[in-house]
């Protein structure tokens, strides 16, 4: 065996008197319904997976639920989950000398074989450093010796993996379930760190930093599940004590998204789209249902009403839910394919509030972004809404997309005013008040998308449009929540950073940046000294990037072209709006995988 | 539609889940169980449980209840064995048995009893027979961030200390509840001294029929008024 500690791992001792003085203590104890406990003596491949966020957020991933599945399914391995504590147990831990733990065994991080993160958000890096160091563990990735665990990572945001390049050991790009095995595989073998990064960085989607060159032909392609009906999903999700902020039984409908609006990520680094059938959905619905005793049911897709079964699958689940007393809820909705019979299906059980992202003000900027809906579908949608005898809606907008104006700015608050009157003539049915909310999020240029190549607006700019729309909402009296562009603009510099922006990254965290996502922790003076000390300028990275250079993430291959990608922005400029995937294919690239909706297209 | 008052023990294991966590445990435990429940009327049907008096956050129990109300008639031995197989490690039925009495179990304890192990005051020989001499025992007590000082005298019925063992016996339920940590905060201010009781478990809940004392589960808790 490769590491020191042979048989059996010694559990962490945490003291009654610690968690008595921490927030919610269930969130260490574990022994939840459906968690999976194995014998360390026996077992090859002692996996962990690691949430780099408090556990209620770490717990509502459906992704980690799978892996977890799919990892103790394996009599030669087993997964335990790490997630960061917070700041309370944090300081507790530090001063009692208590190692980070898993929450199946309480076995000290640095026992296990492999510690697998999950890169959800970028604001969550310096966890993931203070995860590494609350376990004794150096972060770089040079600085670890074999005594060590291997450090990988996945997710949305390894899709740029730079900015951590110095700290993970290996990358997964793409999606998990197709590679665990061969990652598995590897590690039971227990060779040496060395020899198991060289046999990893030849399995496809895996990016070894320590080995690639970027410069390197091939690219490092994503991988993916071509057939998500034969896919595994977890039978038995865990179920929580505490309330976790998704409580409920969560459905993945399909993967990807038709839409292709140009600010989004993932409609683009999840192409091509790839449904379950109604049958896979509702047998995995009983079966989770009966597992974890759920009252509650959630559709999760990034846009759940363009599933094409969509008709089918909720009058089936509403057959099983009104039986049971569950709820049903379809977040994702898009307000121009929204039917007043979808709408009295939700409600038939429970209501809650809907929820719709316009993301822009104007058609000229809705056409800009190909956020493919009309002011007069969102009217028709609230007037459906509205004579339903719904009395909540929120709004979703971004501000700082390129191109916007003031007067694009000024749209959101038209917008928001004319649901108002919609309201006053339609819903006062049931004379209650309309809530209406409008939110707003500022633009943050991401990588594999056709707007990677946008500057981010500066500071002065974002506060100038956010105190502008709160303006004209105060004077609509229409509740204002708006986003920090703080961290707006800290996030717009990490998503396109590169390695020298890491070296920042840990200069921040060494400052006592953490849960940088959460407002009460962020601090925003912090980062700004550490950027400085490190020599970089902000606007290199918040700028506008030229066509021409060499992105830090080009070496990476999603299937989609980077000439598809280029295409899509000056359509953009020209307020040229793209179909969608069902209605026509565009050629994208990601046809090269060889599933999904590319190839129904063809057949159909 | 039938009540069945369980009886269950709450373990080391569950001993950082809040009350309302625990409430939610014993439904979803309900729903994989498949048992038809009792569903309350309005926006957002809740299975109806009525649970007694919350057990402090760190403390066992040997001693809990719930009154769960079902849609249909079940036996109490199926409703032990079908419930008692959904519940996570820790949380273990002891006992079930039909509800006949009106009172819900959390407006019908009366006594609470408690098992701890006891810190800090090792040089005193008996600490029971010294606290129960005193006439009253004043302490400050906390409710909705206003203090004021109760006596908690009259509230034990019984205290029991042998080596650095200690058992108490006081009033539990909606009215009025001895918490053993309210005690030794006010044992600790009488002595002017930090005794602590650690280790606490729950290790009884008594209802009161005609001045005498009863398991809530007991056939003369459970059938007499």
């Amino acid at each position: 065996m490769r590491r020191g500690t042979e048989g059996n791992d010694m559990p962490v001792y945490i003291d009654d008197k610690i968690l008595m003085g921490v927030e919610k203590p269930a969130r260490y104890t574990g022994g939840e319904v459906n968690s999976v406990i194995k014998d360390h003596e026996s077992i090859g491949v002692k996996f962990a997976f690691c949430f780099p966020d408090v556990y209620e957020v770490a717990m509502s991933h459906l992704g980690g639920q799978i892996l977890y599945s799919i990892i103790n399914d394996r009599a030669d391995s087993l997964c335990e989950r790490i997630f960061a504590p917070w700041t309370d147990m944090e300081k507790a831990m530090r001063e009692n000398k208590i190692p980070l733990f898993s929450l199946e065994t309480k076995t000290a991080a640095s026992d296990f074989d492999c510690l697998g993160f999950t890169l959800q958000y970028e604001m969550s890096y310096t966890n993931i450093l203070n995860m590494l160091d609350l376990a004794g563990m150096k972060v770089r990735r040079q600085d670890r010796g074999e005594d060590m665990p291997l450090v990988c990572a996945g997710g949305p945001c390894a899709f740029n993996p730079e900015p951590l390049a110095d700290v993970v050991d290996f990358f997964l790009i793409g999606e998990g379930e197709e590679k665990i095995h061969s990652i598995l595989d590897i590690l039971a073998k227990k060779l040496k760190k060395s020899e198991t990064l060289v046999i990893l960085s030849e399995i496809e989607g895996i990016y070894v930093p320590g080995i690639h060159n970027r410069k390197d032909e091939p690219k490092v392609r994503k991988v993916l599940i071509k057939d998500l009906n034969s896919a595994p999903y977890p039978e038995k999700p865990i179920v929580p004590y505490i309330n976790i902020v998704h409580d409920r039984t969560m459905m993945e409908v399909f993967r990807g998204c038709i839409r292709g609006c140009r600010f989004c990520q993932a409609g683009f680094i999840y192409r091509p789209v790839r449904e379950k059938t109604p049958d896979r959905l509702i047998e995995e619905a009983t079966r989770k249902l009966d597992s974890t005793g759920y009252d509650d049911i959630s559709l999760a897709s990034l846009s759940t009403s363009d599933y094409s079964g969509l008709t089918e699958l909720t009058d089936r689940l509403i057959d099983l839910t009104d039986k049971r007393n569950i709820g049903l809820s379809l977040p994702s909705l898009r307000a121009d394919n929204f039917s007043m019979e979808l709408m009295d299906k939700v409600q038939k059980v429970r209501k809650s509030g809907l929820t719709f992202a316009p993301e822009a003000g104007t058609q000229r900027l809705r056409d800009v972004i190909n956020k493919n809906v009309t002011e007069e579908e969102m009217l028709r949608t609230a007037e459906i809404a509205f004579k339903g005898g719904w009395t909540t809606m929120k709004l979703y907008f971004m501000l700082g997309l390129p191109t916007e104006t003031m007067e694009d700015v000024k749209g959101i608050a038209d917008l928001a005013w004319k649901i108002k009157q919609m309201y006053r003539q339609h819903g006062n049915v049931s004379k209650k008040q309309l809530s209406l909310t409008v939110s707003t999020a500022f633009f943050v240029p991401k990588p594999f998308t056709p707007f990677q190549w946008e500057r981010q607006i500066t500071v002065p700019e974002m506060i100038e449009r956010q105190k502008y729309l709160y303006d004209l909402l105060k004077k609509a009296n229409i509740r204002y929540n708006w986003h920090d562009y703080k961290l707006s603009h800290m996030e717009g510099i990490v998503s396109r950073g590169d390695r020298r922006l890491g070296q920042a990254v840990i200069k921040a965290w060494e400052k006592g940046c953490r849960f940088d996502g959460w407002a009460e922790y962020f601090d925003y003076d912090k980062w700004m000294e550490a950027l400085g000390e490190c020599g970089i300028d902000e606007s290199e990275y918040t700028g506008e990037r030229t066509e021409e250079e060499d992105l830090p993430w080009d070496f990476i291959d999603i299937g989609v072209r980077k000439k598809f990608l280029l295409d899509e922005r000056k359509k953009a400029y020209d307020n040229v709006t793209s179909s969608n995937c069902r209605e026509e294919c565009l050629a994208c690239g990601a046809a090269c995988f060889g599933g999904g909706i590319c190839f129904e297209h063809n057949q159909g | 539609m039938s009540t069945i008052r369980v009886k269950f023990r709450k373990g080391s294991e569950v001993k950082f889940i809040s009350h309302l966590d625990m409430m939610n445990t014993f439904q979803r435990a309900a729903r994989r169980a498949g048992l038809e429940a009792e569903y309350s009327q309005g926006f957002n049907p809740q299975m109806q449980m009525v649970f007694g008096a919350p057990l402090s956050l760190g403390f066992t129990s040997e001693a809990e209840y719930a009154d769960l109300s079902f849609a249909v008639e079940y036996d109490p031995k199926f409703i032990l064995e079908r419930l008692g197989r959904q519940l996570p490690p820790g949380l273990e039925l002891l006992g079930a048995a039909k509800r006949i009495v009106k009172k819900n179990i959390m407006a019908d304890i009366s006594y609470t009893e408690y098992t701890f192990t006891i810190s800090g005051a090792e040089d005193i020989e008996d600490l029971a027979e010294l606290v129960m001499s005193y006439e009253s025992l004043p302490v400050e007590k906390v409710r909705k961030g206003k203090a004021r000082v109760v006596d908690i005298k009259p509230m034990i019925v019984r205290f029991y200390t042998k080596g650095n063992t200690g058992s108490l016996l006081g009033a539990g339920g909606n009215e009025k509840n001895l918490n053993p940590k309210l005690l030794a905060k006010a044992i600790s201010a009488r002595l002017g001294r930090d005794i602590e009781f650690i280790n606490i478990n729950r290790s009884n809940q008594f209802v009161e029929r005609n001045g005498a004392m009863f398991d809530p589960i007991s056939t003369e808790a459970m059938e007499t008024e």
